[in-house]
């Protein structure tokens, strides 16, 4: 069938790929590709469930959970170095390859282990644009047979600019030094709804800018274009001229908006890693409302 | 025949740039031509266009004629430069073309060439040799309001309102960032509405890209473009290398139409067409070291981070002269100057006061009360800044 579609501009190794892209390059020899779904603990969905029912042809699963830091008490915090290299290696990713990560809900949890492969120093991964839905919505072949990995050696070099805890993230909130960009919902962000989490607080990190992931995408799941991705970060009243700290509820779909940054060329982000579970549960830590 | 030629009126600012020179005055200030100057005074090389330049020297080894549309490679370089991932290639037809004033000729001409009857519409100020090449080819002109006199940022309502006026097929020229003259600009969700206004009109942007780097970086800068390019079924595009690669007498500027990927062949054609009919190969020299650089990721580098420091350098004297005449003035009503981006803000002055500011301070700027904010330095900020205050602007 002729392909009316003009030819996408998505496709950038570095941050994304269209499912276009990723057909085309699935049999390359030096292409990952990994499954990196997390469902929030409400939705009742297993991730890993899903993934043996159905994954991209080749794909390992990347469990962010327990690929994590366990020696906090903050949830899936990011792992020490050893652990991924451990990781990594026993999923056979390794040095020379090409990763491309996805999930079972469009974009979501796939932009946090792109992000994570950055902090470990590794530049050549991309997020799957629209991720399994739309691969599915265009036809495109499955399978429930896990690969079988083999070893493979992966150096790792920590990039501690891309990551911030909660004093560097209070110093910025208290001095304006960065912008604080948060990706929860707007009645999460202003206070109006209970944290689904228990005994967190309510509301927001002074000076932080409220921009929903979800305004970042396309309705079918896929990210905006460049173009309308800042403005979308600049109706959110977000200073683009500022070093951006990124934060949600848990640190995870604040990657979406280190993603998005990276698309428009703001380069110098990084992503509270504790998030609101880590802000919202100490009382000494200021909260603003509305 | 020749007898029968008249004298045509002298340049504003090239007269200005003779006044200057013959004025004995030390401490004088030169806030006229729209030249970037260093705190020396002096419009620099960047290194990495004398680095190109050297390895160009080395490798060149023919001068023969490049393409009718200048090479491919330079179209793809600066267009991605500019649009970013917002258009497919298969959308884009390009020329490179003598400067930005040649990509502006040419984008005239091609809609002369396309659509006679069309209307342009300018922003009211806008560059004088908008209006003045216009009417040269015999086209109609309109103006939209945007400059807010008592404000002086953008008058934005005043903008829309007259933009609805506009009618299908009409071509709207829009400053890309950095305003000439006035330094006042849209913001993203302003140039969305417009982009939106001039969607539901069927009219066609024109973006003059001039000063891209020059106001909140290479990507801010291109933002407006780039909502417009995602928007707007046809938009044209004319963009100068002058300012942000510093070569401004190798005239390097490239003018792209972005229209439906089937007619592309086509308007290619049309736009290699012009070039031969008015001067057959663009320039060369500039345009392919603005490719190297663009895409040697070394050179491009090292370019960048000397744009970024001319912007920032610019942007702190224009804080500082905000500051200094905050300080001096005791209110805030001079802020306008630090919201302002690029080389140029307009002060809002009358002719009189400029006129003062010449013979009484031997401040040199348009009579329109522009003023190039890269012509000062640390040591003439507060001079400016009394002068201002002084002539009772």
């Amino acid at each position: 069938m002729p392909s009316l579609m003009p030819p996408s501009t998505v496709d950038d190794p570095r941050t994304l790929v269209s499912t276009g892209w990723l057909a085309q390059h699935l049999k390359d020899p030096d292409l990952r590709v990994l499954d990196a779904s997390w469902h929030l603990p409400a939705s009742g969905r297993s991730a890993r469930a899903e993934y043996e029912a159905a994954h991209i042809p080749g794909a390992r699963f990347f469990d962010i959970d327990e690929i994590s830091d366990h020696r906090s008490s903050l949830p899936h915090m990011a792992p020490p170095p050893e652990k991924f290299i451990s990781r990594m290696r026993a999923m056979g990713v390794g040095d020379g390859h090409q990763v491309v990560v996805y999930d079972q809900t469009g974009l979501f949890s796939a932009a946090r282990v792109w992000w994570t492969f950055r902090l470990m120093g590794k530049m050549d991964v991309a997020v799957l644009d629209g991720g399994l839905p739309k691969w599915l919505a265009e036809g495109r072949e499955t399978e429930d047979m896990a690969p079988t990995p083999r070893d493979r050696h992966i150096t790792v070099s920590r990039q501690n600019h891309l990551v911030k805890d909660v004093t560097q993230v209070a110093q910025a909130s208290k001095l304006g030094l960065a912008q604080i960009i948060d990706a929860r919902a707007a009645a999460r962000f202003s206070g109006e709804v209970e944290e689904p989490r228990p005994g967190l607080r309510s509301g927001h990190i002074p000076g932080s800018r409220n921009l929903p992931y979800s305004q970042l995408q396309n309705p079918d799941g896929t990210m905006k274009a460049s173009a309308d991705l800042r403005l979308a970060f600049e109706a959110a009243g977000v200073d683009l001229s500022k070093p951006a700290i990124t934060t949600c509820g848990s640190g995870i779909s604040a990657a979406i908006l280190s993603l998005a940054l990276e698309r428009i060329g703001h380069r110098d982000h990084a992503l509270y890693d504790g998030s609101w579970a880590e802000w919202g549960m100490y009382d000494d830590l200021k909260v603003a409302k509305g | 025949m020749l007898e029968t030629l008249v004298p045509q009126p002298q340049d504003k600012i090239l007269s200005l740039i003779q006044m200057y020179r013959d004025d004995p005055r030390t401490g004088k200030i030169d806030l006229g031509l729209g030249v970037y100057k260093d705190a020396t005074g002096l419009t620099p090389v960047m290194r990495a266009v004398k680095t190109a330049e050297r390895q160009l020297w080395e490798t060149e080894t023919t001068k023969t004629y490049t393409g009718l549309a200048g090479e491919p490679a330079f179209h793809a370089a600066l267009s991605g430069l500019i649009l970013g991932d917002t258009v497919t290639s298969d959308r884009i037809a390009a020329v490179a073309t003598p400067g930005g004033t040649g990509a502006i000729r040419q984008a005239f001409e091609l809609v002369r060439m396309a659509s006679p009857g069309a209307k342009v519409w300018l922003s009211d100020p806008t560059w004088p040799n908008h209006p003045s090449i216009l009417r040269y080819l015999g086209m109609e002109v309109a103006t939209y309001r945007y400059f807010d006199e008592t404000t002086r940022g953008v008058d934005f309502g005043g903008m829309m309102h007259d933009l609805g006026k506009v009618a299908p097929g009409d071509v709207v020229l829009l400053h890309g960032c950095c305003h000439n003259p006035t330094g006042a600009n849209l913001t993203l969700p302003e140039w969305a509405a417009v982009a939106d206004m001039l969607v539901a009109k069927g009219a066609v942007p024109l973006v003059d890209l001039a000063y891209q780097g020059f106001g909140d970086g290479l990507e801010a800068d291109a933002a407006g473009t780039r909502l417009i390019a995602a928007r707007c079924p046809e938009v044209l595009v004319a963009a100068s290398c002058s300012k942000n690669f510093g070569i401004y007498r190798e005239r390097t500027g490239l003018l792209m139409a972005l229209g439906e990927a089937s007619r592309k062949g086509v308007v290619q054609g049309n736009l290699a067409y012009l070039n031969r009919q008015n001067f057959s190969f663009p320039p060369d020299h500039g345009a392919r070291l603005v490719t190297m650089i663009l895409t040697d990721p070394m050179l491009r580098a090292d370019w960048m981070a000397e744009l970024e420091a001319v912007r920032r350098s610019m942007l702190g004297l224009r804080t500082a002269l905000a500051a200094a005449l905050q300080a001096a003035a005791g209110s805030d009503r001079f802020g306008f100057l630090a919201a302002h981006r690029g080389m140029f803000s307009r002060l809002g002055a009358t002719e009189m006061q400029v006129e003062r500011l010449r013979a009484e301070h031997g401040i040199y700027m348009v009579s329109d009360s522009r003023l190039n904010i890269a012509g000062l330095n640390a040591g003439s900020v507060p001079v400016l800044a009394q002068a201002i205050l002084d002539v009772g602007i």
